[in-house]
């Protein structure tokens, strides 16, 4: 006869096996046709692509798709197995079986692991076999880290699942849980950040700047990002306490609070209060900041969209939380969720507001980068691929300026964030400080021919913009592995980096008109497993002597031979501000027109072009061709001439 | 196993579910918990079977609180009203894992009660009707030989066949094992017969807690007939508690020592008299008048 008082009971572990093992199955295998059976795809024909090199962290890189797979399945494991909780004729069955709660947990944690690790570790054998058969440049150490990884981070979800199962009663209740509690910060960030985003103009653009506490409290996008980034051992280990501490607690509330109210929907009525209040003011943010945005004629639809969005959220939310449409009404709860809205719409109003107006001080910042564009690089690639103070300039007069554009801007922008149409310029401040953090302002509210612009285009005009040269700026890589010129029309060797820094000096002489506003080339590098591209200018050596020595003609680099209409203009060095203006806002006949620039003809432009595969350019000078764009035809839209046109200093 | 319960109440929230429930059971005997729909008496029952934990006062077999006791619990089952199985089990796989769970389990006699009771080993308990479900829950429960059984309205669904021959199996197991029945309905009728004990909740209290020998054995009913109506004399000689006078018919519920009662009736001379025994009902109307409750209210049926 066995022992009542024994820890495992058998029939109890098949009971609870029994309840999830077809779930297992369909993990399993969706677990090998995510990874082995992907891996040996992708791997499978190695003739057919001869340079394909599989990268250091292949396995990590692959493993995306079976980690979110597993993490969903852990939290449908956890559902099920905890729901003989959400009903009060089996809560009562199992509770009344001579197996005391904290057991019932225990035998309900021993499945769900089991159910974890074992299509874990049989994925990982079949790694091994084919590592053993046909990959063999997978390690048997990175299979038992990806091994290991998965291991944790399926046991957080598993236990952040198993944990919100005994805060509801209810199996879609449970699932809402653990949805919410997975990403109820992340989406309330995001939302507020969208919502500020309508409402105030010089919000940075960069959502991560801001976001690093809530994406490090959101374990799904940590376990995945990881994979990609390396795991942040500190941050993992914190998430495996947060995991232990979660099961310890799922413990202490089986055993003191003993989920005896079935029949309720929450186990705690103040934790239903809670994710009802924030719940609806995701909800609000995300109506109102779409009816903001797709209706931007004044603040009162803002606040219409708002209200409406809360009480839209508020209404839905009851019913996924009371299971019912018909649902009932608590004032209760209806004051505390208006309460707690006020309290957001007061915390939101007063730290945008200071945050939108808050300008650094010169003693404050390191290094300043002003960008009338989109910026296409993230922090990490500047700081992986590129040298110290790419974009970034640490030039007190330039610093000094850029905050005083940017205290203009402040003044010149509109709230709230209202287009009228007349706004076509865009200011982007970013701000290395002396403290190592990055402060980041985007305007978009702000006019052509405002302060701020003029400020930052003098700065911009003042001398050639060598930090901004991707070139000039590239660092050389070890995982570098092409380097393109031209938008990968001419390849180039790794030589060229050094050789363009070597003669960039010479660039620095020129009319920094001519040096940023003409003969703009793009670059490229290819890395193992990332890719880089940027603006370097061809007046350099270095790019002229690689165009010389290739097969290619400059012809056929720059696409002069499919130009349709060329111009020659000559203008003094004291009209190119305003010649380059003209281009950036005049059609092509406007700025002929106005400049006086000579129409080529056939003949003309084929000299020209011979010229110019001579080599005949001229950045010293003051003469320009002004070329069209291959496939340009006149059209009757009033577009700017820079959109059709592209200049070279020629001799 | 004799069933102590002093003080006990349990509350959910601002709803105080049942309270100062003070109940003595002694071991081999049945005990009715009678009382209508809302009372407290499956609360009671769950805070008796270990499930709810009593938020004050003790529960306790032979000593032994039952919460979170496995050693308790393995000789306690408790019935459910609705029978509860595992999704798509049959009852060979119930008895699988009640044979796991209950250390006094019987193969012998479940090959004996599902074989007697006629249900297939092998089909799916979900799919029965509601009083095969019920007779499943018998046979799993008798087999498992338990020292104590809390029954929540047993014999719902069940045919009246079927009743007697699953209070015939209680009976057999009170008198051969000793065993202790607790069982609630909402039907005095259907436990007449049954108990040797009741008790009557309602409003989360028990109102009312008897020994039934007790009360046999010192009320009786009279229906007696006269040519007149005798004096209030009569009703103070004869110690009766309760009448009720219909023409010159008086039925009237007497107390005390009954065993000289014939005697002391022929002195009225009256044209005719019957003494009988108390039905459940009748003891409940003058037990709980005298505590100011009408039973009507009480008892649904």
């Amino acid at each position: 006869m066995k022992s009542q008082t024994s820890l495992l009971n058998k029939t109890l572990l098949s009971h609870f096996t029994g309840t999830i093992f077809w779930l297992t199955i369909v993990f399993m295998a969706l677990n090998i046709i995510a990874l082995p059976l992907s891996i040996w795809i992708v791997t499978f024909d190695r003739d057919f692509y001869p340079d394909y090199q599989i990268p250091e962290n292949f396995l990590f890189q692959i493993a995306s798709g079976q980690l979110i797979i597993g993490m969903i399945f852990t939290a449908f494991l956890a559902m099920f197995l905890l729901n003989y909780l959400n009903d009060e004729s089996s809560s009562d069955f199992m509770h009344s079986l001579p197996v005391k709660r904290t057991a019932l947990l225990i035998h309900v944690l021993l499945t769900g692991i089991t159910a974890i690790v074992v299509p874990l570790v049989i994925s990982a054998v079949i790694l091994l076999i084919e590592r053993m058969i046909f990959i063999p440049e997978i390690a048997v150490t990175d299979i038992a880290k990806w091994l290991i990884y998965a291991l944790f981070a399926h046991f957080v979800v598993f236990a952040i699942a198993i944990f919100t199962g005994f805060l509801v009663n209810g199996i879609f209740l449970h699932m809402q849980v653990i949805i919410l509690a997975l990403f109820l910060p992340l989406a309330v960030w995001a939302l507020t950040y969208a919502a500020a985003n309508v409402l105030y103009d010089g919000i940075s653009s960069s959502f991560m700047e801001h976001s690093e506490l809530v994406l490090n409290a959101t374990f799904p996008y940590i376990a995945v990002t990881q994979l990609y980034d390396g795991i942040n051992t500190p941050l993992s280990l914190l998430w495996a306490a947060a995991a232990i501490l979660l099961i310890v607690l799922s413990f202490v509330l089986y055993k003191y609070h003993r989920n005896e109210k079935v029949t309720a929907s929450f186990n705690f009525v103040w934790l239903k209060e809670i994710l009802t209040a924030v719940t609806t003011i995701a909800g609000m943010l995300a109506v109102g900041a779409s009816v903001s945005l797709l209706i931007p004629v004044s603040p009162a639809v803002s606040v219409f969209g708002f209200a409406v969005g809360a009480i839209v959220a508020y209404l839905i939310v009851e019913m996924f939380f009371q299971n019912s449409v018909k649902i009932q009404f608590s004032w209760k709860s209806i004051v505390f969720t208006v309460l707690v809205i006020i309290i957001f719409w007061l915390v939101f109003l007063i730290g945008w507001t200071k945050y939108v107006n808050d300008v650094p001080s010169e003693e404050e910042v390191a290094s300043v980068y002003i960008a009338d564009d989109y910026m296409y690089y993230t922090s990490d690639s500047l700081d992986e691929y590129f040298e110290e103070g790419f974009l970034f300039n640490d030039d007190e007069k330039v610093i000094e300026s850029a905050i005083k554009a940017h205290e203009t801007a402040i003044e010149d922008k509109s709230f709230p964030n209202i287009y009228t149409g007349d706004e076509t310029a865009r200011l982007e401040f970013q701000y290395k400080m002396e403290d190592g953090s990055v402060m980041n302002r985007t305007f978009q509210t702000l006019q052509n021919d405002s302060e701020a612009v003029q400020i930052t285009k003098q700065l911009n005009s003042a001398k050639y913009n060598i930090n901004a040269d991707f070139l000039e700026n590239i660092k050389q890589h070890p995982e570098m592995t092409e380097l393109w010129l031209f938008n990968n029309t001419l390849k180039a060797d790794r030589s060229l980096i050094e050789d363009y820094k070597n003669h960039s000096a010479q660039l620095m002489e020129y009319n920094p008109y001519i040096t940023n506003e003409t003969g703009r080339i793009e670059a490229s590098a290819n890395y193992e497993n990332n890719y880089e591209s940027g603006m370097s200018s061809i007046y350099n050596e270095a790019v002229l002597k690689r165009i010389a020595e290739s097969d290619l003609l400059m012809e056929e680099i720059l696409y002069l031979n499919q130009s349709s209409e060329m111009f020659i203009a000559d203008i003094p060095a004291d009209e190119l501000e305003t010649f380059f203006n003209d281009y950036k806002e005049l059609n092509i006949r406007e700025l002929a027109d106005k400049h006086e620039l000579e129409n080529l003809s056939e003949e003309q432009k084929t000299d020209i072009i011979s010229r110019v595969n001579d080599g005949e350019l001229a950045p010293e000078g003051s003469k320009l061709l002004i070329y069209s764009y291959p496939d340009y035809t006149e059209s009757e839209e009033d577009y700017p001439a820079e959109m059709d046109f592209s200049i070279l200093a020629i001799q | 196993m004799k069933l102590l319960v002093n003080g006990a109440k349990k509350s959910f929230g601002k709803n105080t579910a049942v309270e100062n429930i003070d109940l003595s059971i002694t071991e081999g005997t049945i005990h009715g918990l009678l009382g209508s729909n809302g009372a407290g008496k499956t609360t009671l029952m769950k805070v008796l079977s270990g499930i709810y934990k009593a938020d004050s006062g003790t529960v306790s077999y032979d000593g032994q609180s039952i919460y979170e006791n496995p050693d308790i619990k393995s000789d306690v089952i408790f019935m459910h009203d609705i029978p509860f199985f595992f999704k798509g089990a049959s009852l060979k796989k119930m008895a699988k894992f009640y044979k796991a769970m209950y250390k006094n389990w019987s193969d012998e006699r479940f090959l004996q009660l599902s074989g007697h009771f006629g249900i297939a080993p092998d089909k799916q308990l979900n799919q029965l009707s509601k009083g095969m479900k019920r007779q499943a829950a018998f046979i799993l429960a008798f087999s498992a030989r338990p020292k104590v059984m809390l029954l929540d309205e047993p014999f719902d669904g069940l045919d009246p066949i079927m009743r007697k021959q699953v209070k015939n199996i209680l009976m057999q197991d009170i008198a051969n094992h000793g065993m202790t029945v607790v069982a609630s309905s909402h039907n005095l009728r259907e436990m007449e017969d049954l108990c040797d004990s009741v008790s009557i909740m309602h409003d989360g209290k028990i109102l009312f807690h008897k020994e039934l020998t007790d009360i046999r054995g010192t009320h009786c009913k009279l229906q007696i007939a006269f040519k007149e109506l005798p004096e209030d004399k009569f009703f103070t000689d004869l110690n009766v508690v309760h009448h009720k006078v219909k023409g010159r018919i008086i039925t009237c519920i007497v107390k005390g020592d009954i065993s000289n009662l014939e005697e002391k009736v022929t002195k009225y001379n009256p044209l005719m008299y019957d003494i009988l025994p108390l039905t459940l009902e009748e003891i409940f109307t003058y037990e709980m008048g005298e505590l100011g409750y009408e039973i009507s209210n009480i008892i649904v049926e």
